[in-house]
């Protein structure tokens, strides 16, 4: 009865903490902006369960990969189990989803491996970060507290594990030697449990106690710490596969705004009327500040897990340039972070004297960017970033003209001479004078 | 009837463009059975103001004041007036360097007089007065009328000749009405460069390509630049080498030049340098391959090993010019 | 302060130059129409000095001599950053009439600083900005590759032969301006440009004035002639030809 009554406490604090972790996020999702329609759920479907479940991507880097999948492919089967603690702390049962018989066997065997495996996983993680030098890992955005955060997770998910072989070993020996019926199948803590064969049952059981506490208390902080941590994408990796963008990368998207401008420039005519009087405010082009971002952008930034591989086949980070992929996708999350809480209390309006652009990303950074979308196509979660990257190039062209040299002579040309270069455009066909082509 | 010429000094000395200018104008006052007359404002000495009757100069008025030690436009252009109007000039010729670019339009405006800028030639006759010049930035020539009594020229350089026409002059002194309050603008420092020549100003350009072999054979080039006072240039292929500063690249990714003499050793010619140096004037090219592309947009061309054409051209240069 | 830019309508740099008309007429089919190029470093420049919170300057206003065929390249300035435009309705038929125009319509305002562009390159008369000094009564300095604002003070470098000198001057001033006056145009963005038709462009009917010069007619240059050759055991002749025929040297 206790043991319920502190239980769901527990739980309504990790609720509560969770329901307003959940509305600040909300919040700050509704200062961004308008993206691509989410249409085409079933092909959506099709590219989650290939990316995301599948893990395809993933398994481009094919060992550490693999082992990443186990990893989540453990958690979607421990996450069964997880419920299954929850519903038994508020209802004071004992393992409830025993009633699914066979089902619940594979289910909770299935768990009980890889709960080992996750632990092997998990313990090769952290040795590989704390001993070896992973150059993936480093970067001047990555910072000493990045690395805690990770290896703080790991750690967690390391106790979540052995707490949970933990609890599974001392409620098989308990229910030897307390002669009780064992519910699940066990494969790996039914051999470790007879290295306890000696310890009394009460004392079997308290122990299974304690880890079952710990496991259920750690997952409860565990749960709130996610969105506050790279680790969010736990949550969010999966949905931002589910809503990433269809269409070939590479493809650019029109500007709306823009469309009627150029409708009305590509008429000569137009030059020369009176403007119309009543024409409405067009908002900012591209992005120079957290505020222009589209949601999904914002999404990808929350999404992130900093794992580096967009910046590892970067071919401008390669060759030494500024530009870290990685990077400025992190820095849309920090950047929130910064001037979101300004923006709630005092209205869309307010200004920090900073900005995305600039303060935290650099025009250096964005135009050495090649568009490749290698880091795109990198990404294990279907992160855009080349969709940033020209927001960000279309606001310093289309608001402040502030391009490298050489592209405001371009746009020159093509303007006068309707091509990039310097050649009148009477000389156009003078490639093809000496083909015998009748006119 | 005379004709007043206006003749700019350097620290006191007469350079070859005023002596041109100056034997335009005799020229031009022969046509008009005028008086050539020469006006000096600043420091020059008796001896160097002589030359100027070398080439025709009948009488030489000079001012010397303090307060036009240095170019006021304003000030400048009625003195020239005012001397213009004492001698009875009714056509006033200037250098169309900077100089005469400043002074001319405005000379023009203040005695109601037409402006001929940049002319290259004599006009045919007095009558109707129909002058020469380039237009549409040297892709055509017009010819002008200029419709009024008086009249003002500037003459672009290099277009006319030196003309030796010696005379007996008259030297003056001339003090104009000029007070100083008249004199709005104010010189505070001078700085004269005769470091590197910048290469999109240089007139003229003497440049190497890969056929040059190596970097040692730049002191080559070097010397005939220093000979002709040009500045250097290079192919790409040069500044990717690192032959070369990047600076000096000319071409389509590099600079594009229009100097009047762009002199290219060892340079095949490849479109994308062409692309840089096309605006030149003349093109004189020095290529040991008689097929090089280069030789179709030359205007002088000679086929042999740069490094022996090279030096026996800065030694041409240097006795030719001595 | 306030600042003027006068600004003129040539073709652009690729054009071919053709004639019609027996010669007498520049043919403008097919042009491709843009500000001259030193009246819109000149322009660059004074927007500069206009965005500088350190300079007091207010306004900065084009001013051009055209028809209405002009006005896009006209809103083009504005576009790139000027506040508003002014345009004389008459055909510039030769720079005293042009200057005279401008003079005419400067008069009746109170600008602090005048910017011309050297030359055009379309008639290179090299002469618009020191008649309209002269016709106001201002100082003007030329050839001036670098102007700069301290306090409302001008701070201005003009080129000579073979140097530079550092200059002031009272105001008001007309500044005729060369390469170097600002590094690279500015060009509109699209911001600029659909601002540009909010902006006042205000047309104003010229004044009786006349022209000084006449065009008479044009004429092509000749073909290129092939390159002439010169003996490699000669290059003395190549100097002759360099002094004596192209008179470059």
């Amino acid at each position: 009865m206790i043991k319920q009554i502190v239980f769901i406490i527990a739980l309504l604090i990790t609720l509560g903490v969770f329901t307003y972790t959940f509305f600040r996020v909300l919040a700050y999702f509704k200062l961004t902006h308008q993206d691509y329609p989410v249409r085409n759920l079933g092909r959506r479907f099709k590219e989650m369960m290939r990316v995301a479940v599948g893990q395809t991507k993933i398994f481009r880097r094919p060992v550490i990969g693999l082992l990443h999948a186990l990893v989540f492919w453990g958690f979607l089967v421990i996450l069964i189990g997880s419920i299954e603690m929850v519903v038994d702390g508020i209802l004071g049962t004992e393992r409830i989803f025993r009633a699914l018989g066979v089902v619940y066997d594979v289910i909770i065997g299935a768990g009980d491996v890889f709960a080992l495996i996750i632990a092997i996983a998990v313990a090769v993680f952290l040795v590989r970060r704390l001993f070896l030098h992973v150059r993936r890992f480093a970067g001047i955005e990555m910072d000493h507290k990045k690395h805690v955060d990770a290896n703080i997770a790991l750690s967690l998910i390391l106790i979540l594990m052995i707490s949970l072989l933990g609890l599974n070993t001392f409620y098989v020996q308990h229910a030897l030697a307390a002669g009780h019926e064992i519910h699940g199948v066990f494969p790996v803590s039914q051999l470790l449990a007879p290295l306890f064969a000696s310890m009394p049952a009460d004392q079997l059981y308290l122990y299974h106690e304690i880890n079952w506490w710990v496991h259920i208390l750690v997952i409860f902080f565990f749960a709130n710490y996610l969105p506050y941590s790279k680790h969010f994408h736990v949550y969010l990796s999966v949905p931002n596969v589910f809503l990433s963008r269809l269409d070939p990368l590479g493809k650019l998207y029109t500007m709306e705004n823009v469309k009627k401008e150029v409708q009305m420039m590509m008429d000569p005519n137009a030059a020369f009327e009176e403007p119309s009087g009543e024409e409405e405010e067009v908002g900012r082009f591209g992005v120079k500040d957290v505020e222009d971002v589209s949601w999904k952008t914002y999404f990808d930034s929350l999404a992130c897990t900093q794992c580096g591989r967009c910046t590892s086949v970067c071919p401008a980070n390669i060759t030494g340039k500024k530009l870290s992929p990685r990077k400025i996708i992190m820095d849309v999350r920090e950047r929130m972070k910064e001037k979101g809480p300004g923006m709630l209390k005092e209205g869309s309006d307010y200004s920090d004297g900073k900005a995305l652009l600039r303060d935290h990303i650099t025009e250096e950074e964005l135009w050495a960017c090649t568009l490749c979308n290698a880091c795109a196509q990198e990404c294990p979660i279907n992160i855009n970033h080349p969709s940033l990257i020209v927001e960000m190039r279309r606001y310093l062209v289309m608001e402040e003209s502030s391009g490298p040299g050489d592209l405001n002579a371009i746009f020159t040309n093509i303007e006068n001479n309707g091509a990039p270069w310097q050649y009148s455009q009477e000389d156009r066909l003078q490639w093809a004078e000496e083909l015998y082509i009748n006119e | 009837m005379a004709i007043l010429v206006y003749t700019e000094h350097w620290d006191g000395q007469f350079k070859k463009s005023t002596f041109e200018l100056v034997s335009y104008a005799s020229k031009l006052a022969e046509m008009a059975d005028a008086q050539t007359v020469a006006l000096s404002i600043g420091q020059v000495d008796e001896d160097n103001l002589r030359q100027l009757a070398d080439y025709g100069a009948d009488k030489i008025i000079t001012v010397n004041q303090a307060n036009l030690k240095y170019l006021d436009n304003q000030a400048y252009t009625s003195v020239i007036q005012q001397v213009a109007d004492q001698e009875g000039a009714d056509i006033m010729v200037l250098a169309h360097n900077n100089t005469g670019k400043a002074l001319a339009p405005r000379l023009s405006a203040r005695m109601q007089a037409a402006l001929g800028s940049e002319v290259n030639q004599l006009p045919a006759e007095l009558d109707p007065f129909v002058v020469n010049k380039k237009v549409f930035s040297g892709k055509a020539f017009a010819n002008v009328k200029l419709k009024t009594d008086k009249k003002v020229l500037t003459l672009a350089q290099n277009s006319f000749g030196i003309y030796e026409n010696t005379q007996e002059p008259i030297i003056e002194n001339f003090e104009p009405t000029l007070s100083d309050e008249q004199i709005k603008t104010q010189v505070t420092d001078v700085e004269k460069h005769r470091d590197k020549l910048l290469l999109t100003d240089a007139e003229l350009v003497v440049s190497g390509g890969r056929g040059m072999k190596s970097p040692e054979n730049w002191d080559k080039l070097n010397d005939l630049a220093n000979e002709l006072g040009a500045a250097l240039a290079c192919s790409r292929p040069v500044s990717d080498e690192g032959w070369r500063p990047h600076e000096e690249h000319t071409g389509q990714t590099g600079k594009i030049i229009a100097p009047d003499l762009y002199i290219a050793a060892g340079i095949s010619g490849a479109i994308q340098h062409i692309a840089g140096v096309s605006a030149a004037k003349y093109i004189v090219a020095i290529n040991n391959d008689p097929d090089a592309p280069i030789f179709e947009m030359a205007d002088y061309g000679i086929v042999g090993d740069a490094m022996q054409v090279l030096p026996e051209l800065t030694e041409a240069l240097r006795k030719a010019r001595s | 302060m306030k600042i003027l830019v006068c600004i003129s309508n040539v073709p652009d740099t690729t054009t071919k130059v053709r004639f019609t008309n027996d010669n007498t007429q520049l043919d403008t089919n097919g042009i491709q129409w843009v500000i001259n190029p030193w009246d819109e470093l000149a322009l660059t420049r004074a927007l500069q000095l206009k965005e500088d919170k350190n300079n007091s300057v207010e306004s900065v206003t084009v001013i051009h001599v055209g028809g209405k065929e002009s006005e896009p390249t006209i809103r083009k300035a504005l576009a790139i950053g000027a506040d508003d435009a002014i345009r004389v309705n008459a055909e510039p038929t030769d720079a005293y009439f042009v200057a005279s125009q401008l003079a005419e319509v400067i008069q009746q305002h109170d600008f602090d600083i005048i910017f011309a562009g050297i030359e055009s390159s379309d008639y290179n008369g090299a002469a618009v900005g020191g008649m309209l000094s002269e016709m106001l009564g201002m100082p003007s300095i030329s050839a001036v590759s670098s102007f700069e604002l301290e306090n409302d003070q001008v701070r201005i470098i003009r080129e000579i032969d073979g140097g530079k000198e550092t200059m002031t001057s009272q105001l008001p001033l007309v500044v005729v301006a060369q390469k170097g006056i600002a590094i690279e145009p500015r060009i509109a963005n699209m911001r600029g440009i659909m601002m540009a038709r909010k902006k006042p462009l205000n047309v104003v009917e010229p004044a009786e004035k006349d022209s000084m010069v006449d065009f008479v007619d044009f004429e092509l240059p000749q073909a290129k002639p092939p390159c002439k050759m010169v003996d490699p055991e000669n290059v003395q002749e190549l100097v002759d030809l360099l002094q004596n025929e192209a008179k470059v040297i």
